[in-house]
C-alpha cells in the first residue's frame, strides 16, 4: 500500500484532519471522538449494577394507569415486594425488610414518616406519572448512599432539568390521564418546561381519586380503600460555567385516604417543602451541597365505612436535611468520595378529646409531645478501577442519632383509663434521652468474567436506630396501644425507650449472564442477612372485649430480638423476535424466593412474601404494543404466631394489555386479573375495615378484574 | 484481564500504534494495542507526510491519554468538544469548552479528562508547535 493512502486511511480514521495548510502558523487538529460509555457493570459499581435495576420512564409510563402506588409498581422487581397500606401508601419491602430499615429518598431527600401507622411513607409523596425514573438496590448498597438504614436502597427522581440550546427557549412537556373501572379511580398528570440555556424551570402537578374496590370473584367490597391526593412542583434550575444549582419546592394535599387494615383513616395529610441543592464540577473533583425543609399535617379519624363514632388524632412533623459530599478523582483510578450529613425530625402527636365520651377525654391525649430525632452522619468511601474489568466500592461510615421527646398525657383520670394513667406516669418519670452512636461498613466487588458474564459481591454491616414510635409509644390501654403499629394486623404495639439500634450483616452475591445485544440475559442473586437486635414485638396481653373476652388481638411491646433472612432473586429475558426499531417480541420471567427466621421465638419474621414467580410477553410493532403478563404467588404458610398472622392461599393472575400510539398520543387498554380471580393478598393484613362493618375478620382482598385505560402525550 | 498501564507507564503507551475502530463504534477501544509500532518500511515520500505520520501516533497517544482519565457510570447523553494546546513539553497551555454539550456536568467531566491527563508526552521534534492544537468530542451514553 503507497505510504500517502496509509496515511490517509490513518488520518480519516482518526479522525485527524490537519491539512496542512502552507502560511499559517497555528492549525487545529481533530482527535477523534471518545465515546464514554456508563453501562458497563464494573463501571457502575457504585450502584450495585447487578443487583439494581433502574425504572425509567417508559416503564412507568405503561404502568402508570395500572395504579398511583409506587411501591406496588416496584413490587414487579424481583426481590422486592409491597405490604398494603392505603390506595398510595403502600410499604416497600427489599429482600425480607420494610420501613425505616430502608433508604427511601426523594429527589435525593429522604422524608419523615409523619403518623403512628406510617400512612403517609415517602413514596405517598410521588406519583407514577410525575417521576422521571426510580433505582432500587436490592442488595448491598454502599454507606455513600445512607445510614440509619439496614436494607435496600430507592431513589426516586422527579425528571431532571432540560436547558434549551443556546439562543432558543424550550417548551415541553408530559400530559397523561388514566381511568380504571374497579374502584372507579381516575387521574391526570401534567409536566411542564419552559427554559433558556442556562435556566430551567418545570413545573408538575398530579391528580388522583378512587372509591373503594371490589374483591376478585365473591370478594365483594373492599371498605376503606377509597382515596385522593393532589401534587403540585415548581422546580428551578440555574446552570452555570462549573455547577448546577437546583430550587424545588412542592405541596400535597391528601383530603382522604382509607386504610383496610389500619382502626383509622387518613382525613387529611397537608405536606410542604423546599429544597436547594448544589452540584459543582470542578478540575479537583465533584462538590455537592443539599439543604431541604419538610412540614407535614397529618390528621386522622374515621371515613365512611368506620363510621360511627370519631376520634381525632393529629401529627405534626418538620424536618430539616443539609448534606455537603465531595467526590475526588484522586487517581485514574481511584475516586474517593467524603460526606456529611445532618437530619433533624420534630414530631408532635395528639389525641383531641371527643366531647361525652367518657375514654376519649376530657383531655387531649397526648401522644408523642415534640420528640427530636437528630442524626449526624459522615462517610468516606473509596472506589478503585482495578482494571477494565474489577473495581471495587469500600466505605465506612459513623451516625450519631440522637432523640428526646417530652412528657405525656392519657385523655384523663378516671377508672376505664387507669392502664394509660399508670403508663404515662411510668413513662414521664423515666428519663427518656437517648443517644446511639452507629459505625456502619461496606464493600462491593465487581468483576466482568466476559462481556457476556458479570459478578459482583457485597457485604455490609449497617445499623438503624429506632423510630420515635418504637421508642416513644407508651399507651397501655387497649385502644391507646391499637393506634400504634404499621403492620395491618389490627394488634396494639407499645414502645420502649431502652430499644437498641437494629445491627445487620449482609452477604450478597449476583450473576449476570447475557447482556447489550445478547438474545437472552439471566441474573442469579443470592444473599443472606443476619440482623441483630431486629426491632420485633413482645407479648404483653391479649386484648379484651367489653366483657373481658379475648378479641384475638393482642398487645405487643417493641422488643429487640435476632432475625436471618435469606433467598434468592432470579430474573431473565429471552428475545423471541427483533425487528427495527425497538420492534420485537421479548419473554421476561422472575421469580422470588426469600425464608425468614425470628431466632430468638423460632419462628417466621411477620409480613414475608412466599414464593412468587412472574412470566411476560411483550410485543411490539410499530405503534402497536401488547402484553400479557402472569403472576403465580405460593400459600403463605410461614406465619408470625406472636401477631396471629393469618395464613394466605396460593393465587394465580392474569392481566393483558394493549397500546396504540397515534399522532403523539399513547392510548392503552390493560385488562387486570382478567378472570376476576378472588384472593387474598399476603402482605395485606386483616380488614379492619370490612370487620368493623360486617364483624368477620378476613385478611385484605387484592383488588378483582378492572378495565384501566390510559393517555399520554409529550410536547 | 487486562491491566491499566499505570501513571508511569503513559509515555509507554505513546510509543505504541494503536489501532482505532471505525468511528462511531460504540465499543470502545482497547487503551493500548498490544503489538509494536508499525514498521514504516515504505520508502518515505515526502517531509510532509512524515510529519503528519508523527502526528497522528502523537494524536494517538494522547486520545488514549484522556480516555484513561472517562469517569464512570454518569448515565447521560450529550457530547461536549474540547479544545486544548500543548506547548513544546507537552504541558497544557490553556484548555476551553468548543461546544457545549448543554449539560453542564458532561462538559466540565470532558475538560477534567484533559485536563487530569495533562501534562502529556513531550511531542515529537517532526511536530511543528503550531500544530499543537487540539480539538476532541467526547461523546458521553
Ligand atoms: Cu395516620
Amino acid at each position: 500500500m503507497p505510504e500517502y493512502c496509509r496515511l490517509l486511511r490513518v488520518a480519516l480514521s482518526a479522525g485527524c484532519a490537519a491539512i496542512p495548510m502552507a502560511g499559517h502558523a497555528q492549525e487545529t487538529t481533530s482527535i477523534e471522538a471518545i465515546d464514554v460509555a456508563s453501562d458497563r457493570a464494573s463501571e457502575n459499581v457504585a450502584r450495585t449494577p447487578i443487583t439494581g435495576v433502574r425504572v425509567d420512564r417508559q416503564t412507568l409510563e405503561r404502568r402508570q394507569a395500572r395504579s398511583s402506588d409506587i411501591a406496588e409498581l416496584l413490587a414487579d422487581l424481583p426481590g422486592v415486594s409491597a405490604a398494603t397500606g392505603g390506595g398510595f401508601s403502600s410499604m416497600p419491602s427489599i429482600r425480607g425488610l420494610s420501613e425505616q430499615r430502608l433508604t427511601v429518598l426523594v429527589d435525593g431527600f429522604a422524608i419523615d414518616a409523619a403518623c403512628p401507622n406510617d400512612m403517609n411513607p415517602p413514596l405517598s409523596y410521588t406519583d407514577p406519572q410525575s417521576i422521571s425514573s426510580i433505582t432500587v438496590l436490592t442488595g448491598v448498597a454502599p454507606v455513600s448512599s445512607g445510614g440509619d438504614n439496614i436494607g435496600g436502597v430507592i431513589s426516586v427522581e422527579s425528571a431532571p432539568p432540560k436547558f434549551a440550546v443556546m439562543g432558543r427557549t424550550l417548551v415541553t412537556g408530559e400530559a397523561s390521564s388514566f381511568y380504571r373501572s374497579n374502584g372507579d379511580a381516575f387521574g391526570g398528570a401534567a409536566t411542564l418546561t419552559v427554559a433558556g440555556p442556562g435556566l430551567s424551570a418545570t413545573y408538575t402537578g398530579s391528580y388522583i381519586r378512587s372509591d373503594q374496590y371490589h374483591g376478585g370473584g365473591n370478594d365483594g367490597l373492599v371498605r376503606s380503600s377509597e382515596y385522593a391526593k393532589t401534587d403540585h412542583a415548581l422546580a428551578l434550575a440555574w446552570q452555570h460555567a462549573a455547577g448546577l444549582l437546583r430550587l424545588k419546592g412542592g405541596i400535597q394535599s391528601s383530603p382522604y385516604e382509607g386504610f383496610p387494615n389500619q382502626y383509622m383513616d387518613m382525613v387529611d395529610n397537608k405536606s410542604w417543602f423546599v429544597n436547594a441543592s448544589y452540584e459543582g464540577y470542578f478540575d479537583w473533583g465533584d462538590l455537592e451541597l443539599k439543604a431541604a425543609y419538610r412540614d407535614t399535617d397529618h390528621a386522622m379519624n374515621f371515613l365512611e365505612d368506620k363510621l360511627p363514632g370519631a376520634m381525632p388524632m393529629n401529627t405534626e412533623v418538620h424536618s430539616l436535611d443539609a448534606s455537603a459530599k465531595v467526590s475526588l478523582p484522586v487517581s485514574m483510578h481511584d475516586t474517593v468520595r467524603i460526606g456529611s450529613e445532618y437530619h433533624h425530625q420534630w414530631l408532635d402527636d395528639r389525641w383531641p378529646p371527643v366531647p361525652g365520651n367518657t375514654m376519649m377525654g376530657p383531655n387531649a391525649f397526648v401522644n408523642i409531645n415534640g420528640a427530636t430525632r437528630d442524626r449526624i452522619g459522615a462517610f468516606a468511601e473509596w472506589e478503585r478501577h482495578w482494571s477494565d474489568r474489577a473495581s471495587s466500592v469500600v466505605g465506612i461510615r459513623y451516625d450519631r442519632v440522637e432523640m428526646d421527646t417530652g412528657t405525656v398525657q392519657p385523655y384523663g383520670t378516671g377508672m376505664m383509663q387507669m392502664a394509660d394513667v399508670m403508663a404515662a406516669s411510668a413513662f414521664n418519670a423515666a428519663g427518656r434521652k437517648r443517644t446511639d452512636n452507629n459505625w456502619s461498613g461496606s464493600a462491593l466487588f465487581v468483576y466482568e468474567v466476559s462481556a457476556r458474564a458479570a459478578l459482583e459481591f457485597g457485604y455490609a454491616h449497617k445499623v438503624r436506630s429506632p423510630n420515635i414510635y418504637e421508642r416513644y409509644s407508651w399507651g397501655r390501654g387497649s385502644m391507646a396501644s391499637r393506634m400504634i403499629g404499621w403492620y395491618g394486623d389490627g394488634n396494639g404495639y407499645v414502645g420502649d425507650p431502652d430499644l437498641a439500634p437494629e445491627k445487620a450483616d449482609t452477604l450478597s452475591a449476583a450473576l449476570a449472564l447475557g447482556g447489550e445485544g445478547s438474545a437472552w440475559t439471566l441474573r442469579i442473586a443470592p444473599y443472606y442477612t443476619r440482623v441483630d437486635d431486629y426491632i420485633d414485638a413482645a407479648f404483653l396481653q391479649d386484648l379484651t372485649d367489653m366483657a373481658g373476652m379475648p378479641t384475638g388481638f393482642v398487645q405487643l411491646r417493641f422488643a429487640n430480638q435476632d432475625a436471618e433472612f435469606y433467598g434468592i432473586d432470579l430474573s431473565g429475558t429471552v428475545q423471541l423476535a427483533k425487528g427495527e426499531n425497538g420492534d420485537g417480541t421479548r419473554l421476561s420471567g422472575s421469580m422470588s424466593w426469600l425464608e425468614s427466621h425470628n431466632l430468638t421465638d423460632g419462628g417466621p419474621v411477620y409480613r414475608q412474601m412466599p414464593l412468587a414467580v412472574k412470566i411476560g410477553v411483550a410485543h411490539r410493532r410499530d405503534a402497536l404494543e401488547l402484553s400479557a403478563d402472569f403472576e403465580w404467588v405460593a400459600r403463605k404458610t410461614r406465619v408470625d404466631a406472636t401477631r396471629n398472622e393469618p395464613m394466605t392461599a396460593a393465587y394465580a393472575l392474569l392481566d393483558l394489555g394493549a397500546a396504540y400510539t397515534v399522532s403523539g398520543i399513547r392510548v392503552s387498554l390493560d385488562v387486570e386479573n382478567v378472570f376476576d380471580t378472588a384472593y387474598d393478598l399476603p402482605l395485606g393484613g386483616v380488614s379492619l375495615g370490612d370487620y368493623k362493618a360486617t364483624g368477620v375478620l378476613r385478611s385484605v382482598p387484592g383488588r378483582g378484574r378492572s378495565f384501566n385505560l390510559g393517555f399520554s402525550t409529550r410536547f | 484481564m487486562q491491566e491499566r498501564p499505570e501513571r508511569s507507564t503513559l509515555a509507554a503507551g505513546l510509543q505504541s500504534r494503536t489501532m482505532l475502530p471505525p468511528a462511531g463504534l460504540a465499543q470502545e477501544p482497547p487503551l493500548i494495542a498490544p503489538g509494536p509500532a508499525a514498521p514504516a518500511s515504505d520508502p518515505t515520500p515526502g517531509a510532509d507526510s512524515r510529519t503528519d505520520d508523527v502526528l497522528s501516533r502523537y494524536v494517538d497517544g494522547l486520545r488514549a491519554a484522556i480516555l484513561r482519565w472517562k469517569p464512570g457510570g454518569l448515565r447521560k447523553e450529550g457530547t461536549a468538544i474540547v479544545g486544548f494546546r500543548l506547548d513544546r513539553e507537552g504541558r497544557l497551555i490553556s484548555s476551553q469548552l468548543v461546544e457545549s454539550s448543554g449539560d453542564v456536568q458532561i462538559d466540565r467531566m470532558a475538560l477534567r479528562m484533559v485536563r487530569r491527563a495533562a501534562p502529556f508526552r513531550k511531542p515529537d521534534e517532526e511536530i511543528p508547535a503550531g500544530k499543537l492544537d487540539f480539538v476532541l468530542p467526547v461523546r458521553f451514553h
